[in-house]
């Protein structure tokens, strides 16, 4: 694991860490076996800077849900014969309750 | 020897290690595959060194197909691994149940298929707004809803209850392509909530930290400013009760009248007085 990820590991992992003064806190990064870069990216906060140095995607889709429902899941209202059949399009009818992001 | 596949989905909570359960870390660890839907480049690399084969579902996205075709090829992903006889672990971000759709197709078809599948719940965006905006749903009451399909379809509002809708960044998308909608579409979104509250009502645009290094968002508005506000994918809207809680008389009535030694009490009820 790299030292940046293993850091921040440990800083998330130890409530003890958001409680260090910024001169301690500094100090644990001194000691930090990692890239001056990386260093610096960990001290401003700079996440972006952190996932460009140690290879990290740049671009993140967060979105693991679709507004409406699956058109499999609907059922037909009244006045219609057959569901949607158009995979992109409104959902018809009564959706299942949607799982509750993320 | 078992060479049945089998699928287990994990929720990595949200914090790159704080939110991730032993049980679910076990699974990765011992899986034979992970496949990855995470929403931090960070997290991503985290998984990718617990584990020699972390397989990032990110290629499945593209502003050139619809979401719902990214879901369904995350679902066909994870399948064809688990029929190739793997212990296949998908790894989301969050919980993977919560607003999370494909993990739950993939179970439910694993297991019509006649394959071992579970799910390990993770620590939710629900769960890490509730402590960082200081909100017990159990106080007043909370209405959950992905702020599309609040659009879309017709849904009756408690306005004395706390109302959070999800992926309000897109409110009023129906291309499934796109990551952010215009100031219009989202102030349609403002129309329909003037009905039940007014428009300098305070609401929260609200983000968790996905790293100990970086902030929550828990940014107040004002309702009539939501069109205009930085509303990112992962932005989540918090809409405060408005009104206080209304007796159900009738029913108290019918209940004393079930248990007439009973002295009937009315609670006070009141809305919340600040937004942090």
């Amino acid at each position: 694991m790299s030292n940046a990820i293993r850091f921040l590991e440990s800083l998330a992992q130890d409530p003890a860490y958001a409680r260090l003064s910024d001169a301690q806190r500094q100090a644990l990064l001194d000691q930090l076996d990692v890239e001056p870069a990386q260093r610096d990216a960990l001290r401003n906060g700079d996440a972006d800077a952190l996932s460009q140095l140690l290879g990290g995607r740049e671009r993140m889709m967060c979105l693991i849900i679709a507004p409406g429902d699956d058109p499999d899941s609907t059922t037909p209202s009244p006045d219609t014969d057959k569901p949607d059949e158009q995979p992109d399009a409104e959902p018809i009818g009564v959706p299942e309750p949607e799982r509750a992001p993320d | 020897m078992d060479v049945r596949g089998s699928l287990v989905c994990v929720g990595t909570g949200m914090m790159l290690g704080a939110h991730l359960g032993p049980r679910a870390r076990r699974h990765i660890e011992q899986a034979d595959v992970v496949f990855a839907a995470v929403s931090d480049p960070l997290v991503e690399l985290w998984l990718q060194q617990m584990h020699p084969d972390v397989r990032s579902l990110q290629p499945l996205y593209s502003q050139e197909r619809s979401r719902r075709d990214t879901y369904a090829d995350m679902v066909e992903t994870l399948l064809a691994q688990v029929r190739a006889g793997k212990r296949v672990v998908g790894a989301f971000y969050g919980h993977p149940g919560v607003f999370a759709r494909a993990p739950h197709v993939a179970i439910e078809r694993a297991r019509a298929e006649g394959y071992e599948a579970s799910m390990e719940p993770g620590i939710s965006a629900e769960d890490c707004l509730y402590a960082d905006l200081g909100i017990d749903p159990g106080t007043f009451g909370c209405q959950h809803y992905e702020a599309s399909q609040f659009m879309l379809f017709q849904r009756r509002i408690d306005p004395s209850a706390y109302l959070i809708l999800w992926q309000v960044g897109l409110a009023g998308d129906r291309s499934l392509r796109r990551t952010h909608t215009t100031p219009a579409e989202r102030q349609l979104l403002v129309d329909l909530l003037a009905a039940d509250y007014p428009l300098d009502h305070p609401v929260i645009a609200y983000e968790a930290a996905t790293l100990p290094i970086t902030q929550v968002r828990r940014d107040p508005l004002k309702l009539g400013e939501l069109a205009q506000a930085r509303l990112e994918p992962y932005t989540t809207l918090v809409v405060p009760p408005c009104r206080p809680l209304q007796p159900n008389l009738a029913l108290r009535e019918k209940l004393a009248a079930l248990a007439p030694q009973e002295t009937a009490t009315t609670t006070s009820a009141t809305v919340p007085s600040a937004i942090s």
